[in-house]
């Protein structure tokens, strides 16, 4: 904003944007090419890995620990940006315009992820004798296909916010490389937009709902991750918050990757003039207040288990916090929590492009590490002796002899998370060729309410809001 | 030499402005100069001086004061009345953190109301040179300059459309 | 949020400094009415720390009832103050400012409510201060800081602390204003208490800054309070009662509660300072959708208590559970206050009619608060009833009259103390309206002209 009187501030028009977005959206380099093929052998090599844990079947589930933990850090993070998108969208934050669409092209990673759900599924045992939020519904209802119908719902309402927002772009793209086999799936896709009344009404009224739908469900999504892949297999583990935390987490991790993707597209995509310093200061705010949440949740479960000293709850707080997983925990409280805090409490560093990347990417490392400690300690937890029943109220001493000491991964192990966070960036890139990653009729919507003016001795931007 | 002070009102704020302008033109220091008005505008509407202020320190300052006392009021009962209850630990991390978290809250936010006062040049005991009707919509233009330029800023302020001027 | 301009600075003085400057007979009637009726209060209170706590339906096994479900119910309440001033100022939303001081001041005056309850609630009163107070009273007895009643006192002092602090900071430039409407010794009052507010661009940026910094800071505490509540609870062993999700929850809750409050106090202030000018349509509509967002958030978390609090299929858990949602007359309290939290008045904020209604969003903010209290009550009462198998008596708390007179009287004290501060300080921040109306502007597209707000930042 210009105090300088003799510098008005322009505001570019929508045929500017359109024209240079356009221009970014068509051009496809050798650079890109280049991260194409990188993000593919990476992606391959996850393959691999995944192969290599088929191959050692589903006998013991302390093998499919980090697949389950990979799982579920691509769901807590690339899945949980269409939730920032239709949270701002309520909000009706003017900034939010240039990266929502980044944020709602990350729902194609959904489909990999409802894929990789499948074994993940499978590695669980059933109900049966265990505890669950399926209350010993018969199992081939329960946490197997209601989980595939939960997430699969999440994925699609995901799938549909894309494609209606991305409309009236497919049909520019369509318009503007008529030709190209990229102009036909643009065609298909369009479904003959015209940009009429009737529809840029029926738009936003989709998008309303499907927004609504996402918000409502992806908490479902991160109950069921927690209930199923969690709580289930820890003999005595009754943490109603955690859910809840897993969502918060969910969202700090969304708004990382948010902030670390921006970063990215500025650096290698040539998109320095819709990443600007707005977005990035006005993400700082949510990421500092998602990190001080990550530990008031987190400290929720940790003072009643600590207080209560039961001694299921004690055995938990070894296991997860004080003995097996303390480093791992040690390294999220670092970059999860304190790190943050200390940067970003700071004006200086949030009204910058490499104060909020540098904790995104900090928060994205702890997250990684967080899930690692949530879900690689259950699946490490045994079975059972034979002819034992799960012990409802028992536990992690019930039937072993001591606490499960931390489960370091092994080569397939790292193969699976490089793999599937390579899969879905490739994903993301592939689809940015499709829709263009920066809304051109969103950025445009928000031009024609804003116009440049003289405020007694200054100028000012007038900001008009959208209704 | 001897400094005066004057009042202008107005009660057109781009008359302001354009005084303000021209005071500054004519020479006038920005930082002689001031405006008192009774709601608001956006920073630099009138071209004024932008104060520099250092209010960050102070919450930093009364949070680490906070932190300090709460550590020391914990540890200390604590330790000087070593009551082990529920089995917990004499020197119990997790309820030390509570209290010492509100205490340093307590301390950020005295200090921060303190640092507002100080850097708002407040308390102020004597209103000086001031028109009650600057809370009623007027806007107020405060000159301190030499004896032998005030009537030169005088002229300015009537020039512009000075509602009245007041001299101290 | 349509934006109107309507009113100049002298208006703007005049009609908010309606109360402040003159007293109108309704307001000596209704304070007259409030005081009566709070002295007769004191009086029950009196009389109960002379009888005995016997004269409540406080009794073996229920020792925690209406007063400690009265204590958290208005601490719920002040958080209303902190959501519509601390988060809106810091996301900038316009249409927080004819709600900012009241919610604020309600926040203070339900936390000095909320204290009141402790202290009625011991029955010798005088004995708290040995074991909350930091000092070594006799024999080297120090509070014991691992207590949660301990936390509980250090965490309200410092939010009815801050609070104040940010009520008198906000204040300082109308208290400017009506010292210069003033003569005599109330312009001297007037005078020291705006400590020579100039209103010059430094002060004012100041107090911009510390509307934003004392926000970023009291949000955390805001937090914190009502989870250090929830602790009085989840700490314990009390089967229901021993879940981690009691903090956020009952953080949502007291959200809830608090904002249908502050809308319950916008219409009520709307009527009877006659402040149609300032308190539009808008503005219910604006809280009404954040109360959709909060309700939602609640269920969501009041969902994850009852299918956790089943999840290990305690005996003692299903008991309290079953207590609470069949047997009656728990069952009739539960099913009344799922459908005045929730059933009732979301569905119907959904709909835009309603959220403008100024009557229908007074009756649905008036019954999110019967539930709320009940609520509290129903996570209190029987989780105590059947806190363990072998409880040696199933009686059943009764509230007495006392009790329903003490939980009455704390109402009658809320609005008495509301009441007066708006005698002396105008509840409507007057420098907040006058800078939203030189903020507005319009944008023209194509032959719409679009309500717009000149952005600072």
């Amino acid at each position: 904003m210009a105090h300088d009187e003799h510098a008005a501030p322009t505001v570019p028009t929508h045929q500017e944007i359109a024209s240079d977005i356009m221009a970014k959206f068509q051009n496809i380099n050798q650079s890109y090419w280049r991260w194409v093929s990188l993000l593919a052998v990476l992606f391959a090599a996850g393959v691999v890995g995944f192969v290599i844990k088929l191959m050692a079947g589903f006998d013991d589930r302390s093998e499919w620990g980090y697949y389950v933990a990979t799982l579920s850090f691509l769901a807590s993070t690339f899945l949980a940006m269409p939730v920032i998108s239709a949270g701002l969208r309520l909000a009706k934050a003017n900034w939010r315009r240039p990266l929502t669409r980044l944020t709602e092209n990350m729902a194609i990673t959904g489909v990999l992820i409802w894929f990789m759900l499948i074994p993940a599924l499978i590695a669980l045992p059933d109900t049966e004798g265990r505890l669950s939020v399926w209350f010993d519904f018969p199992h081939w209802m329960s946490f197997r296909g209601g989980n595939l119908m939960v997430w699969g719902t999440v994925v699609l309402i995901g799938l549909f916010l894309l494609w209606t927002l991305a409309l009236p772009d497919l049909a520019a793209v369509r318009d503007h490389m008529p030709k190209s086999p990229r102009g036909k799936v643009a065609r298909v896709l369009s479904l003959g937009w015209t940009g009429n009344t009737r529809q840029w009404r029926v738009l936003h009224s989709g998008v309303l709902l499907f927004g609504a739908f996402y918000l409502l469900l992806y908490p479902t999504l991160q109950t069921l991750l927690q209930a199923d892949f969690q709580a289930g297999l820890l003999p005595g583990m009754k943490d109603a918050i955690a859910p809840a935390t897993a969502l918060i987490n969910a969202l700090q991790g969304a708004v990382a990757m948010t902030l670390v993707v921006m970063f990215i597209m500025r650096r290698f995509g040539g998109y320095e003039r819709y990443f600007g310093i707005d977005q990035f200061w006005a993400l700082s705010k949510p990421l500092l207040a998602f990190s001080l949440l990550w530990f008031y949740f987190w400290w929720g479960s940790f003072i009643t288990f600590w207080y209560g000293r039961q001694p299921g709850e004690t055995a938990l707080i070894q296991f997860l916090i004080l003995d097996s997983y303390r480093i791992p925990l040690i390294f999220s409280f670092l970059f999860n929590f304190i790190g943050p805090l200390v940067a970003l409490v700071w004006n200086p560093v949030r009204r910058s492009i490499w104060g909020p990347t540098i904790v995104g990417v900090g928060v994205l490392f702890g997250a990684l590490i967080n899930h690692i400690r949530w879900y690689v300690a259950p699946f490490s937890v045994l079975d059972p002796p034979e002819g034992k029943d799960w012990p409802h109220v028992a536990t992690l001493m019930s039937f072993e002899d001591a606490i499960p000491a931390g489960q370091l991964p092994g080569i397939a192990d790292v193969l699976i998370i490089v793999g599937g966070i390579a899969g879905a960036f490739l994903l993301f890139m592939l689809i940015n060729k499709i829709i263009p990653v920066v809304s051109m009729w969103e950025v445009g919507e928000g031009l024609r309410l804003v116009k440049v003016r003289r405020y007694l001795a200054r100028y000012a931007m007038v900001i008009a809001k959208s209704h | 030499m001897a400094n005066t002070q004057l009042l202008g009102l107005f009660e057109d704020p781009q008359k302001v402005a354009d005084a303000m302008g021209e005071l500054k033109g004519a020479g006038f220091p920005v930082e002689n100069l001031d405006i008192y008005s009774g709601s608001p505008f956006p920073e630099g509407a009138f071209g004024e001086h932008e104060a520099e202020h250092r209010l960050f320190m102070f919450p930093l300052v009364g949070a680490l004061i906070g932190f300090a006392i709460g550590l020391l009021w914990t540890a200390g009962t604590q330790i000087s009345y070593p009551l082990i209850t529920g089995g917990k630990p004499i020197l119990s991390i997790p309820p030390m953190t509570i209290i010492m978290y509100e205490n340093t809250m307590l301390g950020a936010i005295l200090f921060t109301v303190l640092g507002v006062l100080f850097e708002s040049r407040l308390p102020k005991r004597d209103l000086g040179l001031y028109d009650e009707r600057i809370t009623e919509g007027f806007i107020g233009i405060y000159v301190d300059c030499p004896e032998e330029r005030a009537s030169a800023a005088e002229a300015v302020l009537a020039s512009n459309g000075a509602e009245e001027i007041k001299k101290a | 949020m349509y934006y109107r301009r309507t009113l100049t600075e002298a208006q703007i003085n005049q009609q908010l400094l309606g109360t402040v400057l003159t007293t109108p007979l309704w307001w000596i009637v209704l304070v007259s009415l409030l005081g009566i009726v709070i002295a007769g209060v004191v009086g029950v209170v009196a009389w109960m720390f002379n009888q005995g706590l016997g004269v409540t339906g406080l009794r073996q096994p229920v020792f925690w009832g209406f007063f400690i479900t009265n204590f958290i119910f208005w601490v719920g309440i002040s958080h209303a103050g902190v959501m519509i001033s601390a988060i809106l100022r810091l996301s900038q939303a316009e249409w927080r400012r004819p709600m900012v001081r009241a919610a604020e001041t309600m926040t203070v005056f339900a936390l000095m409510a909320s204290l009141t309850m402790p202290l009625v609630h011991a029955g010798r009163p005088w004995r708290i201060f040995y074991w909350v107070f930091p000092y070594d009273w006799a024999r080297g007895i120090w509070p014991d800081v691992r207590s949660p009643l301990v936390w509980d006192p250090i965490a309200i002092t410092t939010y009815l602390t801050s609070s104040m602090l940010f009520v008198y900071t906000a204040l300082i430039p109308d208290l400017a204003i009506i010292r210069d409407r003033s003569t005599g010794w109330r312009k001297s009052v007037y005078g020291v208490l705006s400590l020579g507010w100039h209103g010059n661009p430094r002060q004012w940026k100041l107090q911009g800054f510390a509307g934003i910094l004392l926000s970023a800071l009291i949000l955390p505490v805001f937090v914190s309070v009502h989870s250090i509540v929830s602790w009085d609870f989840s700490v314990s062993l009390v089967p229901s009662w021993h879940v981690t999700i009691f903090a956020p929850y009952f953080v949502i809750g007291a959200v809830h509660s608090g904002v249908s409050a502050v809308v319950t106090l916008m219409i009520i202030m709307r009527k009877l300072y006659k402040l149609e000018n300032f308190i539009w349509e808008e503005h219910i509509d604006a809280l009404a959708r954040l109360l959709i967002v909060v309700a939602m958030a609640w269920m969501f978390l009041f969902w994850l208590d009852l299918v956790f609090a089943l999840w290990l299929k305690e005996e003692q858990e299903i008991t309290v559970w079953m207590l609470r949602m069949f047997e009656p007359p728990w069952s009739w309290l539960f099913f009344l206050f799922f459908m005045f939290s929730f059933v009732i008045p979301v569905p119907l904020w959904m709909f835009r009619r309603v959220r403008r209604s100024f009557t229908w969003m007074l009756w649905t903010s008036l019954i999110v608060n019967i539930g709320m209290f009940l609520e509290r009550f129903l996570i209190i009462v029987p989780a105590l009833m059947r806190k363990g198998p072998q409880t040696f008596t199933y009686a059943t708390y009764r509230p007495s009259p006392v009790e329903f007179t003490i939980i009455f009287g704390t109402i009658a004290l809320v609005c008495f103390f509301l009441l007066v501060f708006s005698k002396f300080f105008p509840l409507i921040p007057l420098w907040e309206i006058k800078e939203g109306q030189l903020l507005i502007d319009e944008v023209k597209v194509g032959n719409a002209r679009v309500p717009a707000l000149v952005k600072e930042h």
